[in-house]
């Protein structure tokens, strides 16, 4: 059980189709040289569940395995563009791939692109896409086997990796790989540090044939350059050379007319320490850390690469999520505390010893009110006396008008009896003077405030006397 | 990937749900927070005035008649606004109820009278200091001169308040 535990930790899965078999590899920490858990044999057609029924159980256990297929499953192609924005590119690429494969209804779901601009130059994308109906098979029967492939690569990006990393400045160098095995040689070619295209050669078998072996080399190389700068109008400029048998570079070298670089293979030691090595041809010089790079050019199913580019803002949003929960509740239990405890029993306490005395509070504020506009009001008594105190012994009243409800006013009407009309002003100035003081006006009256009837024996002088109006304001 | 959505999705679920708890919860307290403040306040004030609460809300009463009805209101004001004004040698003394709502707690009443002019003043001053929920809204007072008569028209009301006498 430990071990099974351990497994689904830290082993990876390395799926390799090579000569019709698709071969499990499972390495990890403690095993990273790796071994295979077994192979299935590549059909176009299973039986149901076969496939399934195949898988091994260790391999099920293991998320994201690598997918390794031949290079020719993989096209490539380069088109100009001017931008690098990713839903433009994604559109154009699906479009451009639609036309030229119209059969194979998957290709668009199997790309991946680089884009890249120097200086004035107009943008370009460097495309790579699966196209073999062979690799969406087997997709989608691994799919259904529970072992979805997280990435597909092929050796030719394995090595374009591996010799970035070897290279300054890969992106501007056209290169030429030549792996060379005992029975087989792969060339692989590539333009501005993108491969381009590979080429599989059989050599004679025989250890004896060295010189052989080097001619069909060369010549096949020399066939191979002129394939190239048909297709890159460029030419290569540098060769790296990798061998697992011995082979002079230098007179192919010579040959070539052209200098050559040794690469040694990362896993010499251990396919001698082992002796037979299971990895396939093409993969003979890598280590299994090499094959599972991430930083190797793979090609995924576009709901994974979605998947891949949501997972971050998932993360964040669990994290943050979290957080926040963690945060609210702390202040939800705090709330629930204050609210719970002091505020409470404070409440309770106040309110029973003020039920009461608020009743008593709001009928004191009604009644200050009450009070206060009564306060207001005039007091007829006091007008009144204002008025009986105010009036001149020649001035007779005749009638009074109060209106006691705002706007306040007193209208007075009377007599004033004198001998000449010249002695009614000094006796109505007096009685305006004494109203003025006797009563609370809103402003002092004055002699133009009164108004003489004329029509109604206001200046009939044989009559008692002349008639006379005021209005006053009260405050 | 799926169950990571529905995790995100729950997650967030939770903090909206705890962010209008919380809402809530601080309205809550702001609500309980102000209550109290306001019961603390009315708790000082009534420490600090309630003898002269007692005293306005009395003095306040006085402008209130008692009545059991309106009616029975109105009999005990005509009965001492009579007896006023034979103290003060008024005549002719006819009181009206007029028309209105008696919801409002006060009932108008026409009133009017004959006498001399230092009675009538007089009779304001008792009125005022007697019956203080009888108030004066337009008044009309004619003068004659020669008879020394004065006669009074006015528009009074009366503020009341319904005791049953169970209550009392």
């Amino acid at each position: 059980m430990p071990k099974l535990y351990s497994m689904k930790n830290n082993n990876k899965l390395i799926i390799i189709a090579h000569n019709s078999e698709l071969q499990f590899v499972l390495y990890g920490r403690k095993d990273i040289d790796g071994r295979v858990i077994g192979t299935i044999p590549i059909k176009e057609e299973y039986l149901p569940d076969e496939f399934s029924g195949n898988i091994f159980e260790e391999a099920k256990k293991v998320k994201n395995p690598l997918l390794v297929m031949p290079d020719y499953v993989a096209g490539i192609e380069t088109y100009p563009f001017a931008t690098g924005k990713k839903s433009i590119v994604s559109a154009f690429i699906k479009r451009k791939l639609s036309e030229s494969f119209p059969a194979v209804l998957d290709v668009t779901d199997f790309y991946n692109y680089t884009y890249s601009k120097s200086g004035q130059s107009a943008g370009s994308i460097y495309t790579f896409f699966l196209h073999d109906p062979l690799v969406f098979n087997l997709y989608n029967h691994l799919k259904d086997a529970d072992i979805c492939p997280d990435r597909v690569t092929i050796p030719a990006f394995i090595w374009q990796h591996k010799i970035g990393k070897l290279l300054d400045n890969a992106s501007s160098e056209n290169f030429c790989l030549i792996h060379v095995l005992s029975e087989e040689c792969y060339l692989y070619f590539y333009l501005n540090g993108d491969f381009l295209f590979s080429r599989s050669i059989m050599l004679p078998e025989s250890e004896e044939a060295g010189s052989e072996k080097l001619e069909i080399l060369s010549f096949e190389i020399s066939q191979s350059l002129r394939l190239f700068s048909q297709k890159a109008k460029s030419e290569i400029n540098k060769f790296f050379f990798v061998s697992s048998i011995h082979i002079n570079e230098t007179e192919l070298s010579e040959r070539l007319g052209k200098d050559i670089i040794r690469i040694e293979s990362d896993r010499k030691d251990a396919v001698e320490a082992k002796g037979k090595d299971f990895m396939p041809p093409p993969l003979s010089a890598f280590t299994l850390a090499d094959i599972d790079q991430k930083a190797v050019p793979a090609i995924s199913h576009r709901l994974v690469v979605m998947e891949k580019a949501w997972q971050s803002v998932i993360w964040a949003g669990i994290i943050t999520g979290v957080l926040l929960i963690f945060l609210l509740g702390f202040e939800a239990f705090f709330l629930n505390y204050l609210s719970g405890s002091n505020s409470k029993s404070v409440m309770s306490g106040l309110t029973n010893d003020m039920m009461a005395n608020r009743q008593v509070i709001e009928e004191y504020n009604n009644t200050i009110d009450l009070i206060t506009n009564e306060m207001q009001r005039p007091d007829p008594a006091s007008i009144l006396g204002g008025i009986a105190l105010s009036l001149p012994e020649t001035v007779t009243m005749e009638e009074l008008t109060f209106n006691l409800e705002p706007p306040f006013q007193v209208v007075m009407k009377g007599q004033v009896r004198t001998e000449n009309p010249d002695g009614i002003k000094p006796v109505l100035s007096a009685m305006v003077y004494s109203l003025t003081r006797n009563l609370e006006l809103k402003r002092p009256a004055v002699i133009g405030d009164i108004v003489f009837d004329i029509e109604q024996g206001g200046g009939d002088f044989s009559s008692s006397g002349y008639k006379f109006q005021i209005q006053l304001d009260l405050k | 990937m799926r169950n990571k959505w529905i995790i995100t999705g729950a997650l967030w679920l939770a903090v909206i749900v705890l962010t209008f708890y919380n809402a809530s919860e601080i309205k809550s307290l702001k609500y309980q927070s102000e209550k109290i403040e306001s019961l603390r306040m009315d708790k000082e004030f009534w420490q600090q005035n309630s003898k002269n609460i007692n005293f306005i809300i009395t003095e306040g009463e006085k402008l209130f008649f008692d009545v059991e009805s309106v009616d029975l209101g109105l009999l005990a004001i005509d009965d001492r606004l009579k007896k006023l004004s034979s103290k003060y040698h008024l005549e002719n003394l006819k009181i009206g109820k007029q028309h209105a709502s008696e919801s409002d707690g006060y009932v108008p009443v026409d009133l009017s009278f004959e006498g001399n002019y230092e009675d009538i003043y007089k009779w304001f001053k008792s009125v005022k200091n007697d019956l203080p929920f009888l108030k004066p809204k337009n008044l009309k007072i004619t003068m004659n001169p020669v008879s020394n008569m004065t006669v009074l028209n006015g528009s009074f009301f009366f503020r009341y308040r319904i005791k049953s006498a169970n209550s009392e």
